[in-house]
């Protein structure tokens, strides 16, 4: 019986092979070849050899009672008493065998048996001729039939063939059973066995202890079944623990997700709120700076009339040095609130560009021309290059020339006396017109880079005097015009070295040389 | 399967012609003709043998005629069974040549069968089948 290590659903026992594949018929069909092979020729070769002894025995009895026949009356002279001579053949006709019997001398018969019948013409049979005594005229002729023999012979042959025909069906059903029991219940338990280890099921054992060669083959698949359990009980084991941890795993990612989705929440409703709070900071610059412009220009307008005495001299004099000083600040602080409000107006978007087609050379001349007395004031060289850049540029002139003024003081301001501020007018690698103001100043703390592109972001220079100058409005306004213009800002610096920073404008900027003076040509005409 | 057939058809042609080269009527005669040879020569019915060893005339009486008939070429042995005064039996074997209307006995081998075996092994005596 199979036994099973597990209960569990039986799936379906493999098709059986075709009836010609079976090994059962195979095994019979070898041991009905071998039987026949050797059973028919030793049968025929026993029936033939009793047939052969059969008829040398009947040869023998034949010739020695005819023999003996002849004898005895020759012994007796029974050839000159017919009676006699007939009491002498009577023996033969006991034996089955003979037909008939003749004692002639001559042509004429003596005596014979049966009696006044003898060996008629016609008669079956061989027939057998002695010679009585040494007269050659005196004869014993004998018919005898090997019929008994034949018939006996029959007899056997039918009794062979049941025989062997027995022997025949008992060869079958010992190879039948002999196969069963020795060879397919073990195969069939195997195969069983193997057919329901080979779903998803559990592995199963076969209960088969014989020390034949099958035997062999079940033990070794029983262990290699147990070793195959044992393996699947350490592979669950493994699935088991590793879903266990998957399990822990996506709980432990839900709650990350949870948080991060409650992080992101806060931060949306902070940037959201950040956002807020800087609209209305650039709401409320945008408005303080107006509205602190209008009375600035009355400052600066009467500090004017005053410093320059239009209505005569000031008294005492140094009223007039106030007023130089109310007029000085007065204008730095409408510059800054100019500043301030180009960068509020650019980030409620209502900043406009009023672009037309500017000649790069005249643009760059004039902002040099601008810029030249205050580095001449601060003893510093101004260098420039436009040769190899665009000739016009689609552009507001007027702010591009304000982005370049910005950095260029901003330079001139942070570079040492002897320094050198030179501004590059070029083309790009990929195409795009660039502006290129560089110095040799004390340059900018790397940490610092991105602050100083901030409104007021100057930078951290501890007490270093280089990084508080100005107003801190310079460089972020810049980005934000060369932003509008749809290029970008790129600031590079060294600390005690120098800054690099390079305005990119979008190549589609880029004009044909003469496109200024056409545009100038069709706004006259 | 050809194996099988060629020695049924071996075994059964064997015999046939056994019968065709020597009928069951002359195995008869030649049985016939042994027994008449040993009628003959018997006196008082027993067979007188001079042994040469002992020089004495030893007395056989017939008791049995072996079935068997071997092949000397166109002769014939046949065998018969004696047995001495002191109960030993002692086989006589007859050889016999065919002369019309039977067969005579033209030598005879008395206890000698290293005789027939001999010529048995260098087969000038086979099995009549």
């Amino acid at each position: 019986m199979t036994r099973s290590r597990d209960a569990g659903p039986e799936p379906a026992v493999p098709t059986r092979p075709r009836w010609a594949q079976r090994l059962h018929v195979r095994f019979l069909a070898i041991v009905t070849a071998s039987f026949l092979l050797i059973i028919l020729p030793a049968a025929w070769l026993l029936f033939g050899t009793m047939q052969q002894t059969d008829n040398l025995l009947l040869a023998s009895r034949i010739g020695s009672l005819s023999a003996r026949a002849a004898g005895a009356i020759d012994r007796h002279g029974a050839h000159q008493d017919p009676a006699l001579a007939r009491d002498l053949l009577a023996p033969l006709a006991a034996d089955r065998a003979f037909l008939c019997a003749e004692l002639r001398q001559g042509p004429s018969v003596v005596a014979a048996v049966p009696t006044a019948q003898g060996c008629v013409t016609g008669l079956p049979g061989e027939s057998l001729e002695i010679p009585v005594g040494d007269r050659p005229v005196l004869t014993l002729r004998a018919r005898f039939t090997d019929a008994e023999l034949v018939e006996t012979r029959r007899l056997e042959l039918a009794l062979t063939i049941s025989a062997v025909t027995l022997a025949f069906l008992a060869v079958l059903a010992a190879g039948s059973l002999s196969y069963r029991l020795l060879i397919w219940r073990p195969l069939s338990r195997l195969n069983k066995a193997i057919a329901l280890s080979a779903g998803t099921g559990p592995r199963r054992t076969v209960d088969w202890n014989s020390r034949d060669e099958i035997g062999l083959i079940v033990q070794a698949y029983n262990r290699l079944a147990i070793k195959e359990t044992d393996r699947e009980r350490e592979l669950r084991s493994a699935y088991d623990r590793a879903r266990a941890s998957e399990q822990a795993l996506g709980a432990l990612n839900r709650d990350l997700e949870e948080r991060v989705r409650q992080r992101t929440e806060q931060l949306e409703i902070a940037l959201h709120e950040a956002d807020r709070a800087n609209d209305s900071k650039t709401q409320f610059l945008w408005s303080m700076s107006h509205e602190l412009r209008t009375p600035l220009n009355a400052i600066i307008g009467f500090s004017e009339v005053i410093s320059s005495q239009v209505f005569g001299p000031v008294r005492p004099v140094r009223y007039r040095a106030y007023a130089d000083d109310i007029l000085y600040s007065g204008r730095h602080l409408l510059k800054v609130i100019n500043d301030l409000l180009d960068i509020a107006r650019i980030e409620v978007g209502r900043e406009r560009l009023d672009e037309a087609p500017t000649e790069t050379g005249p643009l760059v001349a004039n902002t040099l021309r601008v810029i030249a007395p205050l580095a001449e004031e601060s003893h510093v060289a101004l260098d420039s290059a436009v040769a190899d850049g665009p000739a016009c540029l689609m552009i507001d002139a007027t702010k591009m020339q304000q982005i370049l003024l910005n950095l260029l003081a901003n330079a001139v301001k942070h570079t040492p006396s002897g320094g050198t501020v030179s501004l590059d007018v070029g083309i790009a690698d990929d195409g795009r017109p660039r502006f290129r103001v560089s110095d040799t100043g004390h340059g900018i703390p790397a940490e610092a880079l991105t602050q100083v592109l901030e409104p007021f972001g100057r930078a951290e220079g501890g007490a270093s005097p280089h990084f508080q100058k100005g107003t801190g409005l310079g460089l972020p306004l810049a980005r934000k015009m060369a932003e509008l213009h749809g290029g970008e800002l790129v600031l590079k610096s060294t600390v005690d070295v120098g800054t690099d920073v390079t305005v990119y404008l979008p190549a589609s900027r880029i004009l044909p040389a003469d496109a200024a003076q056409q545009n100038a040509r069709s706004a006259v005409g | 399967m050809a194996l099988l057939v060629a020695a049924a058809i071996g075994f059964h042609t064997l015999p046939a012609q056994a019968e065709t080269s020597l009928s069951l009527a002359d195995k008869a005669a030649l049985q016939a003709a042994m027994q008449r040879h040993i009628d003959r020569v018997t006196v008082d019915g027993v067979v007188l043998y001079l042994d040469r060893e002992s020089g004495e005339a030893r007395r056989l009486h017939p008791v049995t005629a072996h079935p068997m008939i071997l092949a000397y070429g166109e002769h014939y042995v046949l065998c018969f069974d004696f047995r001495d005064d002191a109960g030993d039996t002692v086989p006589i074997d007859y050889y016999m040549a065919h002369r019309d209307p039977g067969y005579v006995v033209f030598h005879t081998a008395v206890a000698d069968r290293a005789l027939l075996q001999d010529l048995m092994k260098s087969g000038h005596v086979t099995r009549l089948q």
